[in-house]
């Protein structure tokens, strides 16, 4: 413990007695994640532990942060803001001098604005809370799909910020409008048009300073640049019900289906004919959220226990119905004639490219299962897919269970135009990841694990490979996996989380970004953002990771003439 | 106690914080989102059931290496509610989170640091005067009214509890003038009756609470009773989910009042003749709901079945509140002519618990009080005039808040509404 007496009193007289903890099981509590025993086994090898910060704070108001962030100053303490904590970056990893703010205690919806369509938040709301308030009103956030807990605040501000909703509801990225800002310096910045008499939070571009790449750039700068207090969060049109009609018991909560709005699981067995239906689906904008399957995510999210998962597992049905992966889209309507016209465009892009729609309805029920009957089990997917739509619910599943899941081979969370992330798949996961798979170091349930969404309608498309492995099996190691597709990829210039090789643009993004961190951050209180300990994430966010990464594979020179970038 | 079994469950909490909430499905607005009163009380992520798991986890890798007046506080306000199994488990089918937090309280006892002081205080009372409330013994019976039929040997026997002997008398003696008027024949076990040590179990103190359950059995057995009526929601759930842990035979059914109420209403042999008009909210106890399910002990183990595929062999149980008792008062206060019946939004196997259990009463009140606000204002919100319960305990923690915090909206237990619906003046409920 290196905080003085002094500054804990400091802290103290802000917050309150209550507010502030320094016990180690309190302190224990924030430096513990399952996750990184997942990730890391990409070759990282970090513990579930890190080092404990030297105290916890709860500040309640913009006011507190203000003040926190002053006296953190003041003492030459480093500080770290935590939202509701799902990333392990989100947390004080520094050695020495350090402490987690939770703005646990500020969790308001401000304002639901229908006339500029957007929420002012605080930090803990949730993006679930969020999505039930707005629908009230006809309207929704993006919903990242991280799961239904995390905090919207922080993925607009500081973290990427994609899901299934990104078809129509874009990259978080896009949506922050006016944001209220605590610097690192213990100013408070009001970004775009509050500070305007009358004005309200519609925008994050003025009238007013609008500092939106400098907030947050591409990716997020995973809370190394201060502390965002409030955001005015963009909201789109929803055109669902305004209340869910919901029941059901646990594990299978039913959200019941409205007439306007329709499920489509569907597939190709070739990835070029995907990747030109995908350019088509986008450009006749059918559907309200689209995301990819594969085995490995059907696997986990439809199974109620572990055993449960272990006979699908063995079973592999999905894995021959899916071996080259599929969709799952919602379309929700405005009415029945739109629905119609929905389904007919997406009927005949398939027919152009060799597409199939999958019927739930068709698929045998799973040896193994609880359930004995064709039609329970249609209901349950639907369910699954139908909750994993609108609120995120079961993303832990897909993520996280059954075992721990990496990202797979690197580039391993890939944000590019489809036909390169394509490619990469191609050239790098399926590959690569087939080889361990076969080696047994990691679970073989079919080289395609890609996770994916599409952006906008347009281009753009992120993906990741989902990858399983058992630490308990004493085969397990996907050290090689991570390694030998961490060189491929650094050679021929591509970097993991990043829409932009090749290496030498990073290289400038970081340089220019170092540059805004030493005017910004010019007592470097604000935490560095760490990727599970090891510093490094996103370019710009301050941490050691990325540039060490970075110099560790410049002795493979990137190949030019492969990498065209974006 | 041996956190050893739990290993790989503690290490697989993603943190992912849905233990805090009611099951997102179910979620009907912003203001009633929060399912776990102790995170929603203290903030820091250590009050949560994550938390307390990490802090197991800690404790048994010995990260953490003795026990804190801290630590003690994050363990005991705690409700052991059960609200975070239901909303952990569909989303990480790793984390028994019941099975920790149980086995948790059950090591700070073996440790030596556990239960608290003033959970000691009530375990001597129980121990010298079979209550936990300090009351002499032979005071227990007390609460009897007049005319009431008991029978000297009946197939049921009601099970009255300490709260309801002592403390909330008026839901005994309903109980009996119910069962008197529909025509339900009941014996006692009068001053034989001690505490069925709910209360000890449920702060950690495993062994004596077996050897309680041990002699309440023996008790109930040598009365030849072949079904046992609490209408005491602590009780219900020990009797219902944990004595079948400590016992190996229990010979005889459990049921509550509102169960047989309803059994009556279905078999068409019960109408309630008297309207009572009034807008009826009911809250669930938890120990009603999801903690009255039978949960068995798992004896298998972790095993690596296959390449990469790591499971409980046999499948381990869990709970899931669906053996909890739900439909039957809702059922009972429907049937009643007048009464407008309207839901709160947290109900069921995600209720938010009252805040009163598993000694944060005794050794917490301003938290229970808190709780128990919280839930007032949920009952307030469907404007409803009465909050309805079917447990003593519940019902006092309730009665304070709403007496602290000078609140119009009243409380009843359910044998106190059904009572009013069959104590008409034209001779009250039919019965057939
Ligand atoms: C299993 C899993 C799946 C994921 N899937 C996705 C996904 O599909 N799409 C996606 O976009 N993301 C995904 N993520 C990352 C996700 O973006 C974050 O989990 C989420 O956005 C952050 O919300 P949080 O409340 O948990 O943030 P925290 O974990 O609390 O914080 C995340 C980061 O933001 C910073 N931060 C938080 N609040 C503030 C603030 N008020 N001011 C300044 N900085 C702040 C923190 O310092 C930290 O660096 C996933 C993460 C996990 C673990
Ligand atoms: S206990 Fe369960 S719900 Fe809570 S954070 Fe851990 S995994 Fe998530
Ligand atoms: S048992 Fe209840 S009070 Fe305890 S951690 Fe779980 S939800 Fe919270």
């Amino acid at each position: 413990m290196t905080l003085s007496e002094e500054a804990y009193f400091d802290l103290e007289t802000v917050v309150g007695p209550e507010n502030i903890s320094q016990e180690p099981a309190v302190l224990d509590s924030y430096c513990c994640h399952a996750t990184n025993g997942g990730i890391p086994r990409q070759g990282l090898g970090v513990d579930i532990w890190w080092k404990r910060a030297d105290a916890i704070v709860l500040p309640g108001s913009t006011k507190e942060v203000q003040q926190i962030v002053n006296i953190c100053n003041h003492h030459g303490i480093k500080f770290k803001a935590h939202s509701t904590g799902q990333l392990p970056v989100g947390f004080a990893q520094s050695k020495t001098n350090v402490i987690t703010i939770d703005l646990r205690r500020m969790n308001r919806i401000i304002e639901i604005n229908e006339q500029f369509m957007y929420a002012l938040i605080e930090p803990y709301v949730t993006q679930a809370e969020l999505f039930i308030e707005t629908i009230k009103h006809g309207m929704c956030p993006n919903m990242i799909d991280a799961g239904a807990s995390i905090s919207p605040l922080a993925s607009v501000t500081s973290v990427l910020g994609n899901g299934d909703s990104s078809i129509t509801r874009s990259m978080n990225a896009r949506n922050p409008l006016a944001v209220e800002w605590v610097l690192p310096t213990g100013e408070i910045l009001r970004l775009g048009s509050p500070n305007t008499p009358n004005a309200g939070w519609f925008s994050g571009d003025g009238p007013g300073p609008s500092l939106r790449g400098t907030m947050r750039g591409g990716l997020g700068l995973l809370g190394s640049r201060g502390i965002f207090t409030k955001v005015a969060m963009k909201l789109y049109p929803w055109h669902g019900p305004k209340k869910l009609v919901t029941g059901g018991h646990a594990p299978w909560w039913e959200v019941k289906e409205w007439p306007l709005s329709e499920l489509v699981i569907f597939k190709w067995d070739d990835y070029k004919n995907e990747a030109d239906a995908l350019y088509l689906i986008g450009e006749a904008e059918i559907f309200d959220s689209l995301g990819r399957l594969s085995t490995t995510k059907f696997e986990a999210t439809i199974a109620e226990s572990k055993g449960e998962w272990a006979s699908i597992r063995r079973w592999n049905i999905f894995g021959e119905l899916f071996p080259k992966g599929g969709w799952f889209g919602q379309i929700i309507s405005i009415n029945q004639e739109h629905l119609d016209y929905c389904k007919s465009v997406l009927k005949r892009i398939l027919d152009q490219t060799d597409g199939k729609i999958v019927k739930i309805e068709d698929i045998n029920v799973p040896e193994g299962t609880k359930i004995n009957n064709p039609e329970q089990f249609a209901w349950r997917c639907k369910q699954i897919y139908l909750q994993l739509m609108l609120f995120k619910d079961y993303t832990l599943k897909v993520c996280e269970m059954p075992m721990a899941g990496t990202f797979g081979p690197l580039p391993a969370m890939y944000y590019s135009n489809i036909d390169t992330c394509f490619k990469l798949i191609s050239k790098y996961h399926i590959p690569i990841k087939s080889k361990y798979q076969k080696n047994g170091t990691i679970l073989d349930d079919g080289p395609d694990g890609i996770w994916a969404t599409i952006e906008e309608n347009g281009h753009m498309m992120q993906f990741m490979n989902f990858t399983r492995i058992e630490r308990k099996d004493p085969n397990a190691d996907s050290k090689g996996l991570g390694e030998e597709s961490m060189v491929k990829a650094f050679q021929d210039g591509y970097l993991p989380y990043t829409p932009m090789p090749p290496i030498e643009r990073i290289l400038l993004i970081n340089k220019y970004q170092r540059k805004l961190n030493e005017k910004l951050n010019p007592y470097k209180t604000a935490e560095r953002s760490s990727l599970l300990g090891q510093g490094g994430f996103s370019p710009g966010s301050g941490g050691g990771g990325m540039q060490k990464m970075i110099d560790r594979f410049l002795r493979g020179r990137p190949n030019k003439k492969e990498n065209k970038g974006t | 106690m041996n956190l050893s079994k739990y290993e790989y469950e503690m290490e697989n909490c993603f943190r992912c914080s849905h233990c805090k909430y009611i099951p997102w499905p179910v979620l009907k607005s912003k203001r009633f989102s929060q399912v776990c009163p102790s995170i929603t009380r203290y903030n820091f992520h250590a009050y949560s059931a994550s938390g307390k798991i990490e802090m197991a986890l800690a404790l048994h890798i010995g990260r953490l290496k003795e026990w804190t007046p801290g630590m003690l506080k994050i363990l005991y306000t705690c409700t052991m509610c059960g609200a975070c199994q239901i909303s952990c488990y569909p989303n990480n089918f790793l984390t028994d989170v019941e099975g920790i937090l149980e086995t948790l309280r059950q090591k700070a006892v073996e440790d030596g640091v556990g239960p608290m002081p003033q959970h000691n205080a009530f375990t001597k009372s129980i121990k010298e005067k079979h209550n936990p409330y300090n009351e002499p013994h032979e005071d227990r019976s007390n609460w009897m009214p007049e005319g009431i039929e008991v029978k000297e040997k009946a197939d049921l026997i009601y099970w009255v509890g300490c709260t309801s002997s002592y403390r909330r008398k008026e839901i005994a003696q309903a109980t009996v003038k119910v069962l008197n008027k529909i025509g339900v024949d009941f014996m006692l076990l009068r001053d034989d009756e001690i505490c069925c040590g709910s209360p000890v179990y449920n702060t950690g103190q495993k062994e004596l609470a077996k050897k309680m359950a041990k002699d309440v059995v023996e008790k109930i057995r040598k009365s030849g009773a072949k079904k046992l009526l609490t209408a005491c929601a602590g009780c219900y759930a020990m009797f219902k989910a944990k004595y079948p842990k400590l016992i190996d035979d229990i010979p005889f059914e459990i049921t509550s009042l509102a169960e047989i109420l309803d059994q009556k209403l279905q078999d068409g042999k019960l109408k309630f003749a008297k309207s009572v008009p009034m807008k009826v909210t009911y809250h669930d106890p938890c120990h009603m709901g999801r903690m009255s399910e039978y949960i068995p002990e798992w004896n298998g183990e972790w095993k690596l079945t296959g390449p990469h595929i790591y499971e409980h062999v046999p499948e381990k149980p869990v709970r899931l509140g669906l053996g909890g008792c739900y439909d039957p008062p809702r059922r009972v206060l429907e049937a009643i002519p007048g009464i407008e019946f309207v839901e709160m939004e947290r109900i069921r196997e995600y209720a938010w618990c009252c805040g009163a259990g598993a000694g944060c009463k005794s050794a917490f009140p301003d938290f229970a009080l808190w709780a128990a606000s919280e839930r007032i204002e949920e009952a307030k919100a469907t404007d409803a005039e009465i909050l309805v319960s079917a447990c003593p305990f519940c019902s006092t923690n309730l009665k304070d808040a709403i007496e602290q915090n000078h609140e119009k909206i009243r409380f009843y237990d359910i044998a106190e509404i059904v009572l009013m619906a069959l104590e008409s003046t034209s001779g009250g409920g039919e019965t057939k």
